[in-house]
């Protein structure tokens, strides 16, 4: 189990550095250049550029800039540029070009957004999924059951964004039925936290859900059928019973897996929700990051979210190994 | 059933009585799973009438010129005369210009809507056949060859599946693009053409990882089969009864993998360009203008919603025609 | 060993004190404990109805073991089923009488029948492993059902539940009780589920294959294990098997079934020592015997029938070796009557061949081994 557990995490920290790489490639050593990017527009001129090349060390060899880099993010370090020192410690993901504020902070301070966006609408995933896959399993075959999976394949096969954009125009803005996407942090009080964050909840959370509403269908269904299930009912326990403590709590755990890998993957940041409902979250850094050039936030948003997704994956694999009894190792 | 608690009621049939002869019931002669899939899908409604959409999107996309024609219209033209001082257009729908025209620019809405059909439709169908065909072949050879080469290839696998897809096609695109092409070098056209190519590329690079997983898990999960070491110990090469084995079974993924990937290429683009990281200017893409229609969407909603509209359309046609596709070709599922 | 008090249909009161010796089921006077009567159970489908079970009658009393024998698909699983009406209403038609204890199960409420399942009748299934929740403690599975039928604390559902476990030679049970399915071997598994079959002490007990997952000296062990709680608390017990090396050892009656109907049934004896129908002399023929002559393996030539489409007259003609010798193409065209013969079979059976007992002794029986 042991080494199951090391090689997990080897493989884990081998895709986040390689995730990095790839980054830097992308950034910094691509066949484009950094530093005209950053330039920008007009006042460009050769001297500015060459003056933007010295102040973000854009002029060492690409090995070196990534070795620095990488050593920052793993022990911390110190960034001169424009003959100024600045302290970075781990995980250093760099000074912004923009707003020259170490980007790991920033990023720090815009996760409690993407986090509470996905805290809500996962709930709602989770209250709207489970009773009407269960309700759909149970009444299998009726029209009832139909109307479900149609409506949801419906729903879900919408692109996400059209609807949350309509939803943001015309019942937040237009006729504010719902108050204006907006974050405010916990510290100012839970309803104003959650009113900020309700309109997002709910398109994403309608819209989210309807994947865990087949899919929790799916497995009541085949949990229905299993032998177990038909051991319960000839013991004479209520149907209420059979559904809920036999057939369910087995259905559940491949619907667990998945929410937490849904959960890891969305934590590249919402970015439709976020740009739309104009919530500060990892997405929206990253997209904003991306309209003014600042390198070191796009990448600092890239790894983070490359390496929640990895970390996510791997807590997923272990406690699945440590609660299903019966998964062997291999 | 029968009657009721405490009766026993009379049986359905007698005791001695026969069921419907053996020679009444007429056999269906054999038929391929693809003639089967075709009838299923013909009687599915749904199904039908979503193939009507997506043709008929493709018929847009394939005759925009001459739609555009239609109406005498262009996409690119600049109608600055119709757009007043502030950038809103003076005229609502008339009968040159069907859909109004755009605010600030003034080109004609209804020949942007039909040429917006196209990157929808090249890009998804490129980027689903491309990745659908990469994502086969890397599966085939890891499986087949293993050792050092499927180690290889499925840390690649995981690598990709790692990384968060809308967050990295957003990144890559805009500076992949600066790569091969400035403002300074190339004109908006051509930039615009090569915008395409690299999302389309990016799209195929992130991918084909999905499928080559599956196909690698068929490959492996079938050298486990009985069959396989059987026809090994009588000296068949392993590698010649994969690859026949193999090939049949290949089609389920590859028509989940392709059903699922169109649609979803085509909310991808839209989604992108309203990010601002898909298709650019001068190319009219729906995406595009949504983003740039949702600033006027109160005095001229039209605007917004026609491309919102058609974007819907398409994928929820495609979505809904994959899904009955896919259940067509299933076995396992009876509607 | 305490045992519960006697059941009844319904819960028991806390008041009631359990005895300190097994309780002993009495006959009924008159009747069965269990009446089949023209059963017929059907599942209409898209390709058609598939008759599963088409007119089976038969009886068990207390203190008896009845084997039903049979291959797959011929309808003897389905029969059981019905018993506990264990069938999803919505997908089955069902016709006749299953008499359980004086209450009619065809057409019973589903709370009458929850009154039923566990408490008058239990069943125990084939694969322990896949029949057994994986997520639930093997104790709390037994418990369960023990609580639904008896209102008292769960201190005495789980007491009970390691009691069962004991009873049923589970060594250690206060351990095993904790752990989960997979953590059983294959025979303790199997012993659980009887536990879990007997725990609130039914008359009835329908066992559905269950020694066939199981190595062979493991089976001796479960079937010596069902002799011994059958006599103790003097329950019946309907034996499903397609095994009958298991029917010789353990059952007092038998019956044969083809195509979901009975086609001989009979004492243990009777029909294993004068077996009267084809299709029993092709299961008796097929058995392999130490020390038999011979380089292969005798089957019954040919596959099952197909419930959707069964063959028309009598549902075994199309394997049967001796159907070319009943004139006018009979078996082609007319279902056997089920019923003995006189002079050529004390025993009902259902065949039209008139020479039953002179085919069997002259040409059957010298090639079984």
């Amino acid at each position: 189990m042991l080494l199951y557990i090391v090689r997990r995490m080897a493989l884990a920290v081998s895709v986040v550095f390689a995730t990095m790489v790839l980054a830097f490639f992308l950034f910094f050593a691509g066949p484009g250049d950094p530093a005209l990017n950053l330039c920008g527009d007009a006042k460009c001129n050769t001297q500015r550029v060459e003056e933007i090349r010295k102040s973000f060390h854009l002029d060492e060899p690409v090995s070196k800039q990534f070795a620095d880099y990488a050593l920052g993010v793993v022990a911390g370090r110190e960034i001169t540029s424009g003959g100024f020192t600045k302290p970075c410690p781990a995980p250093c993901l760099g000074y912004s070009f923009k707003t020259d504020q170490p980007v790991t902070g920033l990023l720090v301070a815009r996760i409690p957004v993407t986090l509470s966006i996905l805290c809500g609408a996962f709930v709602i995933y989770l209250l709207i999924g489970i009773p009407t896959g269960v309700y759909a399993a149970n009444r299998r075959g009726t029209a009832v059951d139909r109307a479900i999976v149609g409506t949801t394949q419906t729903i879900g096969s919408i692109p996400y964004f059209v609807p949350a954009l309509l939803f943001s125009l015309y019942l937040t803005i237009l006729h504010p039925l719902f108050p204006r996407g907006d974050y405010h942090p916990l510290s100012e009080g839970l309803v104003k936290w959650a009113s900020g964050l309700l309109a997002a909840w709910i398109v994403l959370g309608i819209f989210g859900s309807t994947g865990y509403t087949r899919y929790v269908r799916a497995s009541m269904v085949e949990s229905l059928a299993q032998d177990y299930v038909r051991t319960a009912k000839s013991k004479g326990i209520s149907h209420h019973k059979v559904l809920f403590k036999h057939a369910l709590r087995a259905a559940l755990s491949p619907v667990l897996t998945i929410f937490g890998l849904d959960l890891a993957a969305s934590f590249g940041g919402v970015i439709f929700t976020e740009t739309i409902f104009d919530l500060h979250g990892v997405g929206y850094t990253a997209v904003n990051a991306l309209r003014t050039s600042d390198l070191p936030v796009i990448m600092g948003c890239l790894i983070f979210s490359a390496a929640m997704v990895v970390g996510m994956n791997l807590v997923v694999d272990l406690v699945y190994g440590f609660v299903d009894p019966r998964v062997k190792v291999s | 059933m029968s009657t009721g608690p405490g009766m026993s009621s009379t049986a359905i049939m007698t005791p001695g009585g026969a069921p419907t002869p053996a020679a009444a019931v007429d056999v269906k002669p054999g038929r391929s799973p693809s003639r089967i899939a075709f009838e299923r899908l013909r009687v599915d409604k749904v199904a039908v009438i979503s193939f009507f959409v997506v043709i008929f999107f493709v018929v847009i996309a394939v005759s925009a010129p001459l739609l555009a024609g239609l109406s005498g219209q262009s996409p690119t033209y600049v109608n600055s005369e119709l757009v007043d001082a502030y950038g809103y257009p003076t005229i609502g729908f008339t009968s040159d210009h069907w859909f109004g025209v755009e605010p600030l620019l003034g080109r004609d809405l209804f020949a942007r809507w039909v040429y917006g059909a196209r990157p929808s439709l090249i890009v998804a169908f490129i980027s689903a056949v491309a990745t659908t065909a990469i994502g086969t072949i890397a599966g085939l050879t890891a499986g087949f060859l293993g050792g050092v080469v499927d180690r290889v290839i499925s840390w690649f696998i995981d690598f990709v599946l790692a990384l968060p897809f809308l967050l990295f096609v957003l990144v890559a695109v805009p500076i992949a693009t600066s790569w091969f092409g400035s403002p300074e070098s190339m004109e908006a056209v051509q930039i615009s053409q090569l915008r395409m190519w690299i999302l389309i590329s990016v799209f195929v690079l992130l991918g084909w990882a999905g499928l080559a997983r599956l196909v690698r898990g068929e490959v492996l999960s079938l050298r486990e089969r009985e069959f396989v070491q059987a026809a090994k110990a009588i000296g068949v090469p392993t590698r010649r009864v994969l690859f026949r084995e193999i090939l049949p079974n290949l089609s389920g993924p590859i028509i989940v993998s392709l059903t699922i990937a169109i649609p979803s290429y085509v909310s991808a683009e839209a989604g992108l360009s309203l990010l601002g990281a898909g298709m650019i200017e001068p190319t009219p893409s729906w995406g595009r203008t949504i983003s740039e229609a949702s600033r006027f969407f109160a005095v001229d909603p039209l605007y917004l919603l026609m491309p919102m509209l058609a974007v819907t359309a398409l994928v929820l046609s495609l979505s809904l025609l994959g899904d009955a596709v896919r259940d067509a070709f299933d076995p396992n599922t009876r509607r | 060993m305490t045992a519960s008090p006697p059941t009844s249909h319904g819960k028991v009161g806390l008041h009631d004190s359990p005895s300190t010796q097994g309780t002993r089921h009495s006959t009924r006077s008159g009747g069965s404990l269990l009446q089949v009567t023209d059963l017929v159970v059907q599942f209409p489908t898209a390709d058609g109805v598939v008759n599963a079970v088409s007119g089976l009658s038969y009886s068990v009393d207390l203190g008896k073991t009845l084997a039903i024998v049979g291959e797959s698909g011929s309808g003897k699983s389905v029969s059981s089923l019905a018993v506990l009406g264990l069938h999803n209403p919505q997908r089955t038609r069902m016709s006749g009488s299953i008499n359980l204890d004086g209450t009619e199960v065809v057409g019973l409420s589903e709370e009458g029948l929850r009154r039923l399942r566990s408490n008058v009748a239990a069943m125990i299934f084939q694969d322990p492993q896949s029949a057994l929740h994986p997520f639930m403690k093997v104790g709390d599975q037994i418990a369960e059902a023990y609580l639904e039928h008896h209102r008292v604390n769960k201190a005495r559902g789980r007491a009970r539940a390691i009691e069962m476990l004991d009873r049923v030679g589970i060594p250690n049970p206060q351990r095993r009780a904790r752990q989960y399915p997979h953590e059983f071997s294959g025979g303790m598994r199997q012993r659980a589920m009887i536990a879990l079959g007997l725990v609130n002490n039914p008359k009835l007990l329908i066992a559905d294959e269950p020694t066939t997952a199981l190595d062979v000296t493991v089976q001796a062990q479960i079937l010596d294990l069902l002799g011994d709680l059958q006599k103790e608390f003097g329950s019946a017990i309907v034996l499903i098997t397609h095994d009958l090396a298991v029917v010789a050892e353990v059952a007092d009656d038998v019956l044969v079934m083809y195509g979901g109907r009975c086609v001989e049934s009979g004492t243990v004896k009777e029909v294993l020592a004068a077996p009267r129908h084809p299709y029993t002399w092709g299961l008796l023929g097929s058995l392999p015997t130490l020390g038999a002559e011979g380089d292969e393996l005798r089957a019954i030539r040919g596959t099952p029938p197909s419930l959707i489409s069964l063959p028309t007259g009598c549902p075994f003609h199309p394997r049967c070796d001796f159907a070319s010798r009943v004139p006018h193409g009979l078996c082609c065209s007319a279902l056997p009557e089920l019923g003995p013969r006189p002079g050529q079979s004390e025993h009902p059976t259902r065949c039209h061949l008139s020479a039953l007992q002179d085919i069997y002794e002259e040409e059957v029986a010298p090639t079984i081994g």
